[in-house]
């Protein structure tokens, strides 16, 4: 099942933020993980990322650092600002709610 | 041999041409590919595989970019600066400018563009308000969606037989039987009336009988009086405005008294206004129905079909239950009419052809014609495809053939021009202007002069359109372009003409390569085949509608001058009203008396239209095989005084007794459809419409009717006491007073009947005058298609001898004459001209055979017509072009040598 578009939209966000939240990650291994953990359903166009990274770091939802990992490759690292981790709660509540409204919803 | 650090230091190349990714942001990316690939590879794929798959990320990243813009910009979404707005309100007004400019700086171009647009399109617009007029009949009712006109489809040996015309019996019973109809009124023409007020009186033929329901159903306001019982008298009458002034003056009529026919007084009951003319219900008076009564009508029978009915649906969608119940209504009633009759009765049944004709008079379909369809669709007779509709598709393609020459010129001249824009347009690329928005700034100019024509075509429209309307015989108002519709329709003209005439220009001046144009290497060749095409298409529709004209102009000729067969100079007749058919007798003896009088005779119907026909049969005839003739009633004397020839036998003679109806002369038809000649046909009994009798003499073929038709069998019977109208031949000479001395005699014997006659000349004259009108018509739009062509060439020529200054410069001095540098300029379009008529001919040869098959008699489409209209444009087309050709080669080459 591909998930559609506005919905992989809605919740580009809270998924990044939700695996920074276990540790500062980069871009392509955040591209990985999401994959994995969806089992495919949830495909970005992958480059299309990285400026929502950078919309991200503007909004201090992350913060970002350059490391050379390995030998001399250059890699961005992102990790969760206390305000990002205060609006992965404001999401996850969000996301809760509507997942509550809508199985009662399916229950009548 | 793949190499991945070279394939990323390309990929990097084209990532940097991106704006709005900034070096960081491609270091990032680059990270992603390698990570990426490397992945890949771990997977199994080769490097070069990997790399391809990872790039294909990018390919399907579109607007990558843009999102780096915006994941940066202050504002969450936006616009790139890159990216071209939609709209930039500055440069909009810029754009005017320049469109003004332009026109300022060229006005003769600017002139012959908006001149040649505004011809085009008052002539599109003048046909817009014609056809939207033949629409508008009868929709001023406020019941015109429930109206309907009952319409009868009478079975006739060769097919259907439409009519109009209804019996008196049917309005009464239709109301009363179905319940569907809400309204019923009837409608009859009882002809011409003589009204009088004392000493003023006139032949009246406007006046209509009406149910006093009409002005129930329909929508003819009073001005004095009250439509609710207007009618309700049968003394009574309601005048329109115009009638009530000619009788009354200013004064309020309703009260007085008129007199009908010096017998029957009425007294005005009230004053309608006057009734639009785009209604085919027009009249000057209504008389209610029961006057007829009076009058020794019955005016409920149902024998015959004599009157129109109306109905009022109480809804529209009815209309197909009730055409089922009227027929079976009319048929039944066929049938009673007909029993009811038993000296009719008992010859249906013992003789096979009245039986045949009762047979098929018994099963007429009835059927409802919505009264806002009349005028355009009803017809009358047998074929619906030959009905006389109005035709306004001659007149819509010509008027769509000037506006798309107009367009044309317009294209052509915009294109012409361009090659001065070039530069314009290089710049405005230079600095940042996409394609589209050139497009759209020449499509704004375009529609900007297009909208500047539309205003002068209409001011054109309603400068011509009392001149149209006297040429077409219409009433046709500019108050009517204040309507909502024809608004749009302007609205939508001048658009569309803006768009099609600027679409042109707009994409090939915006596909111009600014390196190139500022180079200076003009695109201006390119277009030149183009704009040769369309002057070709240009001139071959001019060619097109001159000859059309001309062959039109010559079959109108040809009906006007057509020999009649009989001397129709001198000739008048006087129509034998109320009283006046009693003293025919009387009247012939006193006119002869004069010697200003060569010759009377009588029809019993307007001796330049015999209409009335029945079926021919003699001995020997195919029974199944039905043959139409026409019977004329005339007095002793007709061949004489008509001088119509015979070609056997004998003239009528009052010296035989036989000859009071029991004779026939007949037309040279006759004879040919009983499959005889002229002097076998004589002494041959035979039963024409009804008649029995035997063939004394053939007359050479005369027209009877408008020459348009074929002359039809014809045979005449004498029949004085049915004379309607007095035929009369004057000497030649003073024709005033020979008209003197018969109104002299006319008025001693019928003192109280006022003197009124024709000439023959004057009904062809009117029988042709719509033949004319469109002739006329044709001619303008022609001469207009031809001006607004030449407009154009004048435009084209004058450029093409601008850009070739330079060339003509040097032809000169290396020793080139005038006359040749003439002939060279020239040369080019004199070609083209003469393709546009080999191409114009054939289609013009095909088109006017196709329009010549609806006359019977035809003018031949003469080849010189064709070299004519050849020659005339080449000629017309050269002046044009050697005009500017002249000056060109006139011009010092010092000079054109010497600028820039």
């Amino acid at each position: 099942m591909i998930m559609n578009k506005p919905l992989v939209a809605a919740a580009t966000k809270p998924l990044i933020l939700a695996i920074l939240k276990r540790g500062e990650n980069y871009g392509y291994q955040i591209i990985q993980e999401v994959r994995d953990i969806s089992a495919e359903d949830i495909s970005w166009s992958e480059p299309m990322l990285y400026p929502f990274l950078q919309r991200m770091e503007k909004d201090g939802l992350i913060k970002s650092k350059w490391k050379v990992v390995d030998n001399k490759r250059f890699r961005r690292y992102y990790r969760l600002t206390d305000l990002g981790l205060a609006e992965l709660e404001e999401e996850r509540a969000q996301w809760f709610r509507v997942q509550a409204v809508f199985s009662r919803l399916l229950e009548e | 041999m793949f190499n991945l650090e070279q394939a990323i230091a390309e990929w990097k190349k084209t990532m940097r041409k991106k704006r709005a990714v900034q070096d960081g942001d491609l270091a990032e990316l680059e990270s992603y590919l390698r990570d990426k690939v490397e992945d890949l590879v771990r997977r199994g794929m080769s490097e070069e595989e990997a790399f391809r798959k990872a790039e294909m990320e990018f390919a399907r990243a579109e607007g990558l970019d843009v999102d780096y813009y915006r994941a940066r910009a202050r504002k969450r979404g936006g616009r790139p600066p890159w990216q071209a707005p939609r709209f930039m309100p500055a440069l909009l007004w810029n754009y005017v400018k320049i469109a003004l400019r332009k026109i300022r700086r060229q006005k003769a171009y600017a002139f012959i563009n908006i001149a040649g647009l505004a011809l085009g399109m008052a002539c599109a617009l003048l046909v817009l308000l014609w056809v939207q007029y033949e629409f508008s009949y009868d929709r001023f009712h406020a019941n015109a969606g429930t109206l309907y006109r009952v319409e009868q489809d009478m079975p006739a040996p060769n097919g259907k037989f439409h009519i109009n015309a209804t019996p008196y019996g049917m309005a009464a019973e239709l109301k009363a039987e179905i319940p569907e109809i809400k309204d019923a009124a009837r409608r009859s023409n009882p002809g011409e009336m003589l009204v009088r007020r004392g000493d003023r009186a006139f032949y009246e033929d406007g006046i209509r009988a009406v149910d006093p329901s009409f002005l129930r159903m329909f929508t003819f306001p009073a001005v004095e009086g009250d439509i609710e019982t207007a009618l309700r008298d049968p003394g009574s009458i309601a005048v329109t405005e115009t009638m009530a002034r000619k009788y009354f003056g200013a004064g309020n009529p309703v009260g007085q008294t008129l007199t009908i026919n010096n017998a029957f007084p009425v007294v005005v009951s009230a004053v309608l206004k006057d009734v639009p003319f785009n209604s085919l219900l027009r009249f000057d008076a209504l008389l209610p129905m029961a006057f007829l009564r009076g009058m020794g009508t019955d005016i409920d029978r149902w024998g015959s079909n004599a009157i129109v009915t109306y109905v009022q649906l109480q809804e529209r969608s009815a209309a197909a239950a009730v055409d089922e119940k009227m027929t079976r209504l009319a048929r039944a009633r066929a049938m009673d009419a007909a029993r009811s009759d038993p000296e009719q009765w008992k010859k249906i049944q013992s003789d096979p052809e009245a039986k045949r004709r009762f047979e098929s008079i018994r099963g007429p379909d009835a059927m409802l014609r919505p009264v806002v369809d009349v005028n355009l669709y009803g017809y009358f007779g047998l074929d619906p495809n030959a009905r006389p509709i109005k035709n306004f598709t001659p007149f819509i393609t010509i008027a769509l053939f000037v506006l798309l020459i107009a367009c044309i010129n317009f294209m052509n001249l915009a294109t012409a021009r361009s090659a001065g824009r070039a530069r314009e347009v290089g710049l405005r690329k230079v600095v940042g202007a996409f394609r589209r928005s050139i497009a759209g700034q020449f499509y704004g100019e375009s529609i900007l002069t297009a909208i500047l024509a539309g205003l002068a075509a209409l001011a054109m429209v309603v400068l011509f359109l009392p001149a149209f309307n006297s040429l077409s015989g219409k009433h046709m108002t500019s108050a009517a372009l204040l309507d909502w519709r024809s608004i749009l329709g302007v609205l939508a003209v001048t658009v569309v003409t803006g768009f099609v005439a600027g679409s042109y220009p707009a994409l090939f001046l915006s596909s111009f390569q600014p390196a190139r144009v500022l180079k200076g290497r003009l695109a201006g060749a390119r277009g030149a085949m183009f704009r040769k095409t369309l002057v070709v298409i240009q001139f071959g529709l001019s060619i097109l509608l001159l000859i059309g004209t001309g062959v039109a102009t010559r079959q109108i000729d040809l009906l006007r001058t057509k020999k009649l067969g009989y001397e129709k100079d001198q000739l008048i007749y006087l129509p034998l009203r109320g009283e006046t058919p009693r003293t025919y007798g009387v009247l012939k003896e006193r006119l002869l008396r004069n010697p200003k009088v060569l010759g009377v005779t009588s029809t019993a119907q307007p001796p330049t239209e015999f209409l009335a026909d029945g079926a021919a049969s003699w001995e020997g005839k195919d029974p199944d095989h039905f043959v139409r003739i026409l019977l004329g009633f005339v007095d002793f004397d007709f061949t004489e005084t008509m001088n119509i020839p015979l070609a056997a036998g004998r003239p009528f003679n009052d010296k035989y007794s036989m000859d009071k109806g029991k004779t026939f002369l007949v037309n040279e038809e006759v004879p040919k459809v009983m499959g005889l000649d002229a002097a076998t046909a004589v002494g041959k009994r035979g039963n024409f419409a009804g008649i029995d009798g035997t063939i004394v003499g053939v007359m050479k073929n005369f027209h009877f009717q408008s020459a348009r038709v074929a002359i039809e069998p014809l045979a005449l019977v004498v029949a004085p006491e049915s004379a309607q109208f007095a035929v009369v031949r004057l000497t030649a000479g003073d024709v005033p007073a020979s008209l003197e001395a018969v109104k002299a005699g006319w008025l001693a014997v019928n003192p109280q009947s006022p003197f009124d006659y024709r000439f023959f000349d004057q009904d062809f004259d009117e029988m042709y005058r719509a033949d004319e009108r469109t002739g006329m018509i044709l001619r303008i739009f022609t001469a207009v298609a031809v001006m607004i062509a030449c407009l154009g060439l004048f435009g084209l020529a004058s450029f093409m001898a601008e850009q070739r200054t330079k060339e003509i410069g040097i032809r000169k001095v290396l020793g080139a004459s005038a006359p040749s540098v003439v002939v060279l300029l020239s040369k080019d379009f004199a070609k083209w001209v003469l393709v546009s008529n080999l191409l114009a001919w054939p289609s013009a040869y095909f088109i006017m055979r196709n329009w010549l098959r609806g006359y019977a008699y035809r003018a031949e489409i003469a080849w010189w017509l064709f070299v004519l209209a050849g020659a005339g444009t080449l000629a017309i087309a050269l002046l044009t072009v050697s005009f500017q050709s002249l000056r060109a080669a006139q011009a010092d080459p010092v000079r054109a040598l010497k600028y820039e």
